[in-house]
């Protein structure tokens, strides 16, 4: 059983707590960024911390380590590295896995020619290709249900974008010997239980969605090796879906011929049937009550200013933010500051493909004194918008309810 | 110690820990009613195996929902 002592032992020495705070309105005296609307024993725990090789996140926990991004590193499109989020199930986590010793195995019932894939192969045996995406934990903004919802209680931050390279999961399959029976892949990584009885952190995703050109095992993230606490030393990507199936430290991929049964995707993870408007769907799985999360919701957030900044009037304050969806492409981001009563189209910025991050600005020019709440929503190219309000599922899945942000004119 | 000092904290501390930060009830509160804690508590038992007497999840549901529930 590793104890936080251990691991940060294990990583080589010192904890890299930074002297300085983001300060950030409305921070809790704990020093941590949280936004408002979160349960209130949040506000109580939570604290910046820094694990090894990472900035100070927002720490939800420390064991298993759950630490989210704080806001202001959504001002550029790509996430760095020591930025971003960690999420972890489990906490029997390696401490650390050597390149050298690593093994893929790739195989199942429905793999004519299973085999084991080294870190070297990996690299090289293969095309290697990138590919920008936005990794979201399916339960991020989870904090803020309405009502709240027993789970991690992120805000914001359980979100990130980064170019990702590797390999494509087609191309392992293909050497594999793929049988037409294949129906799902089944995925598992290093980390792992406290107690053996509990069921490990398995998943699986249709086959179609593996053989997606997409869908790759990534070895390096923003031009580094992938962190640690982010996969190391080879994660599954699966642009467009949640992140629960991004696999980290990636060991085994199973092709196999009837629907997985493992707890992780029969009894969690999942949505009510018909409740949101995805596209994709998890139909092996699927039951007439609910259904796998799969697609990430369209949604925005505005990184810039921050909420109830004083602004003069009669001057231009540039009002900046992202966007993203499940893979469809942003269409457009509407920008209201009169309650929702009209609507006008923010600029779009430079699209770095169709699952990362977008970014957007509008140009908004407070008239009077007094407040006024600017709400930005976003839509994308298969016609779905941001919710007017919050569609409540129990897990606290898919908030894409839109975030306003107040100025204060004067 | 991060847990509120009331009866049935060590029974708590001593069987949840095994797995995870005592950091999940704190953040899980105080929104939480006796029959989610419940719910909760089964979840651990029924679902993950956690190895806890009876007796001691009466302990431990009585405690979340006094101290960290409504």
């Amino acid at each position: 059983m590793l104890s936080r002592r251990q691991i940060l032992a294990g990583a080589g020495g010192g904890v890299l707590l930074s002297g300085t705070s983001i300060l950030v309105r409305g921070a809790h005296a704990a020093g941590a960024p949280l936004i408002p609307g979160l349960p209130a024993g949040e506000y109580d725990t939570a604290v910046l911390d820094a694990l090894p090789g990472k900035k100070p996140l927002i720490k939800l926990s420390y064991r298993p380590p759950n630490y989210e991004t704080p806001a202001d590193y959504f001002k550029t499109e790509i996430t760095p590295n020591d930025a971003f989020f960690v999420r972890y199930h489990l906490a029997d986590i390696p401490q650390s896995i050597d390149p050298q010793k690593w093994r893929l195995r790739v195989g199942g019932e429905a793999a004519a020619s299973p085999f084991e894939l080294t870190l070297t192969e990996l690299q090289s045996g293969f095309q290697q290709v990138e590919i920008t995406a936005v990794c979201q934990c399916s339960g991020n903004r989870r904090g803020l249900s309405d009502p709240h919802v027993p789970g991690v209680q992120w805000g914001i931050g359980a979100m990130g974008n980064a170019v990702w390279r590797g390999v494509r999961l087609k191309d392992v399959l293909a050497k594999a010997g793929l049988r037409a029976e294949a129906i799902e892949l089944v995925l598992n990584g290093a980390d792992g239980p406290v107690i053996d009885k509990t069921p490990d952190f398995v998943k699986s995703i249709p086959v179609w969605k593996g053989l997606d050109e997409n869908t790759l095992i990534a070895h390096t993230m923003n031009g580094a090796p992938l962190p640690h606490w982010n996969g190391a030393p080879a994660r599954l990507i699966v642009p467009g879906w949640t992140a629960t199936y991004w696999t980290k430290h990636i060991i085994s991929i199973d092709a196999v011929t009837k629907p997985f049964d493992g707890f992780w995707m029969k009894s969690a993870y999942r949505i009510p049937t018909g409740k949101f408007p995805v596209i994709d769907r998890f139909i092996s799985q699927e039951t007439l009550a609910n259904t796998p999360i799969t697609e990430i919701v369209v949604n925005s957030l505005i990184t810039s200013p921050a909420d109830r900044s004083r602004q003069p009037v009669g001057r231009p304050v540039e009002i900046s933010g992202i966007a993203w969806d499940g893979g469809y492409g942003i269409g457009r981001v509407e920008v209201s500051a009169d309650d929702g009563r009209t609507w006008r189209e923010a600029q779009l910025g430079k699209d770095g493909g169709r699952f990362s991050f977008r970014p957007w600005s509008y140009r908004f020019v407070p008239e009077r004194a007094g407040t006024s709440r600017i709400i930005a929503k976003a839509s994308n190219r298969a016609g779905q918008t941001q919710a007017d309000s919050l569609i409540f599922n129990p897990a606290g899945y898919h908030n894409n309810v839109p975030r306003p942000v107040t100025i204060v004119a004067s | 110690m991060p847990l509120k000092d009331a009866p049935g904290r060590e029974t708590v501390a001593s069987n949840c820990s095994v797995c995870h930060t005592l950091d999940y009830i704190r953040t899980n509160a105080p929104f939480m009613d006796r029959q989610i804690w419940t719910a909760e508590v089964g979840k651990m038992v029924n679902a993950f195996s956690a190895p806890i007497a009876p007796d001691d999840q009466a302990k431990i549901i009585d405690y979340l929902v006094k101290n960290y529930g409504k």
